[in-house]
């Protein structure tokens, strides 16, 4: 049966038993292929099909997903969402969400991914091991190198007739590695992605991945200071991407967010202008439109330290009065949509990496957190697990390990001083290198 | 079940023609419902019925594996068909004779799920609001999260494998945000197991609320934690997701055959301290981390892991196993259909000990004594771990002093395990979702009180 078919007898079904309502239909496919000392280990093929629907009916709201697409299955959804509505909380802002009347451009597909032979993605497997291992004899074990594509076509149709459609894909190159030397190991890891194969940069994700285990080999343990704080820009994008939900709506309307009631005060320091963008080209969580058919795009959550916005999905927005962001976004056709960041990402403050470091002087330089889900955004505490190297004189030293570095949001938001102009797009998020001031880091004695 | 044994058998066979020396089918059904309650309404409603099927082949070390959500015989054929094409050779295998499995259920299911209206699940959540809410006027929101899944798997492979299980697991959580001027807490409290709805006459939902409510009380007017290395008593309230995050995944044999983990080729070794015993049991009844049979229809055991400080055992799939010339140990597991098993975790403990507890922290001068335990995360090549503390306090003269919050420990799972200085005769379980490989599976880990000498605390004052 076709999607629109489904999507007929989906919003049809909707229709008759009176609610309004909006499915989402995703068919997506995916490939992943892993390499382990040269030799393909597996080859996973991932085929899904499935729907999710969302219906309204007297300002209240019931979500069903489905694997089973025919008339019965999709009938059957519409009913137990149905039963189920009554028993949920009655809100005016519960209502149709319209879809966009067309689909904003964006490219955020490449045909080549179903094109591309098996072989050829084995290769790019093979090829990361490889660069890895040339980088060092003390690159002797891998956990996994891989290659794995995605590939999704999405259809979002409601009962008042809106239909649209979109495409994405995205593949990676990836490793996970062990440096090994006089009886100690240390992981390194990379991921590279890219909308097709020839995006990728397999040699680049294994030297890299080698280089960041073995710059941790002998890491030493800090000493409990308060010092200046250097992040890589993948340790930005880990931790902005922790952050985040201090700038969801719902969170906010929830009371659950640090930065509720708080809109034009200022909640960092200047340096900081933070903006979300799903729509940007080039961005990993790029779409034309988000999981509940409302375009995407720029939304500053910070400008020069003064809070500016929130990012919202159709509901939340309705709730606060304000446009919907385009950020009602969906983890597949078994989620219901729900206020999420996409492409979150500092703006950078002009000055570049090199005279960053130069003016930071000595410190620690953070390439890698643990523990980022722990970070308390209603509090806004939080207390993370760190590795990286030291910085001397601006200058990246050997590697540390075994610490902590606890603060809150505010704090830390208030000690950013500059953000380097080398912002780029990782499956993070947007990372910058960034330097802070004053952060208090637990190590070796008290 | 929608296939018949005979057309699995088909299947496998089907697998099994261009030469692969192993074959099997794996189905699954799950029927998920999560509700969340907010401000004293049903905030959100979304369940749904996933279902599909994971095809795998193995041949020469090489594995296949192919998935879908159409579980109609027709379309399951055809998968077959595409996913022999890998190979090109003639049949190997012999033919397949498949025996359904004698292994035990474990946990019991009362009341499933899917005999529970959702009129009944809200006023269970109406019951933990009330808690919460009534336990302190500071109290000023409580977020109810409740989960609640029929999960109904069937494996068979080429050597004559025939398994079906089905569990259900029931979970319910408590966030709740303390307010005292401008102070704000918050505390997490949740229970889940593998069981019906009859969870709820052992861990009422009253149980559950006012626990969450308790903590966020108690750190409106906790210090903020130390910075530094110190003594600390590590509590079986915590349950063990210290043993988890910090030692658990060294364990996991896979990490063993590729040779990453520091537990590689050391069986019969010392490498904890002798006080220490370990073992993951996927046997014990409604706890989180069991089933009946492994997602590769390996009857589930309880493995010895350390015995008094020596390495005994790994955790194993049939891969790993095969691979070391071991038996499987009943770890494979995978989060759906849509993955292939990895050796995981299930029920993860430190064996109680004989000592007092409060004989452990009579010994300790200066230290911090954690209470609960949150969230954490292990590097498993270098063993680093850290993980957050949701209750702690100071430590002073041998006494539990002021609250502190906001506490993570970090250090190196194996090097902790051998300083560990003492054991308590207590026993205390936490519940948790473990992610590996981009998987998560449910488990579950306990622990005695026990006292490590000297670990890093990240803190602020």
């Amino acid at each position: 049966m076709n999607e629109d078919r489904i999507l007929d007898i989906a919003t049809d079904a909707m229709r008759r038993a009176g609610v309004a309502g909006e499915v989402y239909l995703e068919r997506s496919q995916s490939t992943h292929i892993a390499v382990h000392e040269g030799k393909i280990e597996s080859l996973v093929q991932r085929g899904a099909r499935g729907a999710g629907l969302r219906i309204f009916e007297d300002h209240r709201t019931a979500f069903q997903f489905t694997a089973d697409l025919t008339p019965e299955g999709l009938a059957q959804a519409v009913e137990t969402a149905r039963a189920i509505a009554p028993h949920t909380k009655q809100d005016d802002a519960n209502a149709l969400t319209g879809v966009a009347a067309s689909v904003p451009l964006l490219v955020n597909h490449d045909p080549s991914v179903g094109e591309t032979p098996l072989d050829a993605k084995m290769e790019i497997a093979r090829t990361v091991e490889r660069s890895a291992r040339a980088e060092s004899p003390r690159i002797e074990k891998t956990r996994e190198s891989s290659y794995q594509d995605f590939q999704s076509r999405i259809w979002i149709a409601n009962t008042a007739g809106g239909r649209i459609s979109h495409e994405a894909s995205r593949c990676y190159a990836g490793i996970d590695l062990a440096a090994t030397e006089g009886g100690a190991s240390q992981t390194g890891a990379c991921v590279g992605w890219a909308l097709g194969p020839q995006g990728l940069d397999p040699a680049f994700v294994g030297r890299e991945a080698a280089r960041r285990g073995l710059r941790k080999l002998g890491a030493t343990q800090p000493r409990t200071a308060r010092t200046t704080v250097v992040l890589d820009p993948e340790a930005t994008a880990g931790l902005f991407g922790a952050l985040a939900g201090l700038f969801s709506a719902e969170a906010v309307l929830k009371d659950r967010s640090l930065f509720a009631n708080k809109l034009g005060e200022t909640v960092a320091s200047p340096a900081v202008t933070l903006v979300d963008d799903g729509g940007i080209a080039g961005g990993f969580s790029s779409a034309p439109v988000d999981g509940e058919g409302t375009p995407t795009g720029e939304t500053v959550l910070i400008s020069q330290g003064a809070l500016r916005a929130y990012f919202h999905s159709a509901f939340t927005a309705r709730k606060m009065g304000v446009a919907p962001t385009g950020n009602g976004v969906r983890g597949g056709y078994s989620n219901a949509p729900e206020p999420s960041p996409t492409n979150l990402y500092l703006r950078p403050t002009g000055t570049t990496r090199e005279a960053l470091l130069a003016s930071a002087g000595s410190g620690i330089y953070v390439t890698e957190w643990m523990g980022l889900h722990t970070v308390n955004t209603t509090t806004g505490d939080f207390s993370l697990g760190a590795t990286g190297m030291t910085l001397e004189e601006g200058r990246l030293g050997g590697g540390v390990d075994r610490m902590a570095i606890s603060g809150n949001i505010a704090s830390l938001l208030g000690s950013v001083e500059a953000v380097a102009t080398d912002l780029v797009f990782l499956v993070q998020g947007g990372g910058a290198t960034v330097l802070l001031r004053d952060i208090s880091i637990s190590g070796a004695g008290s | 079940m929608d296939l018949e044994p005979r057309e699995i058998a088909e299947v496998l066979d089907l697998l099994l023609a261009t030469g692969a020396e192993f074959a099997e089918v794996y189905l699954e059904r799950r029927t998920p419902m999560y509700l969340t309650w907010e401000d004293g309404r049903l905030d959100d409603a979304s369940s749904g019925t996933d279902a599909g099927v994971g095809l795998r082949i193995v041949h020469d070390d090489v594995t296949y594996y192919a998935n879908g959500n159409d579980r109609s015989l027709e379309a399951i054929r055809a998968m077959a068909g595409a996913l022999a094409k890998s190979l090109s050779g003639r049949r190997t295998a012999p033919p397949v004779a498949l025996t359904a499995s004698t292994a035990p259920a474990r946990s019991s299911f009362m009341t499933p799920p899917s005999r529970v209206g959702v009129e009944e699940r809200v006023a269970l959540l109406r019951r933990a609001d009330a808690a919460a809410r009534g336990y302190d006027p500071r109290i000023s929101q409580a977020s109810l999260y409740m989960i609640d899944t029929e999960r109904e798997v069937t494996i068979a492979n080429s050597e004559g494998v025939l398994a079906t299980d089905f569990t259900c697991y029931v979970t319910l959580g408590a966030q709740v945000v303390a307010r005292e001027g401008d102070i704000i807490r918050t505390a997490y409290e949740g229970k889940s197991e593998t069981s019906g709805f009859e969870m709820f006459e052992r861990e009422t939902p009253e149980k559950i609320a006012s626990e969450a409510a308790r903590i966020a009380i108690l750190q409106l007017s906790a210090l903020p934690a130390p910075a530094g290395t110190f003594t600390v008593v590590l509590s079986s309230s915590a349950g063990g997701t210290m043993v988890h995050e910090a030692c658990g995944h060294v364990f996991e044999a896979d990490f063993i055959v590729k040779g990453l983990s520091v537990y590689a080729g050391k069986l019969g070794e010392r490498v904890a301290s002798e006080i220490v015993t370990v073992f993951d049991d996927g046997t014990m009844p409604q706890k989180r981390g069991t089933n009946r049979v492994d997602d590769e229809g390996t009857p589930v055991t309880n493995v010895l892991l350390i015995e008094k400080g020596v390495l005994r055992g790994f955790l194993h799939d049939r891969k790993s196993a095969k691979a070391l010339g071991m038996a499987p140990t009943g770890n494979g597991r995978r989060e759906s259909f849509r993955h292939l098993p990895i050796p995981r975790m299930r029920n993860t403990c430190i064996a109680p000990g004989t000592t007092p507890p409060e004989e452990i922290l009579a010994g300790v001068r200066e230290g911090i004594f954690v209470a609960d335990i949150g969230g954490g995360e292990v590097d498993i090549v270098a063993g680093n771990f850290v993980f957050h503390c949701s209750e702690a306090y100071l430590i002073r003269d041998g006494k539990i002093a002021e609250p502190i919050r906001d506490a993570t420990l970090t250090g190196n799972g194996p090097e902790i395990l051998k300083s560990i200085d003492a054991v308590g005769s207590d026993f205390g379980f936490n519940v948790g979702t473990c992610g590996k490989e981009g998987q998560s599976v449910p488990v579950a880990d306990a622990q005695p009180t026990i006292r490590i000498p000297a670990i890093v605390v990240g803190g602020t004052a």
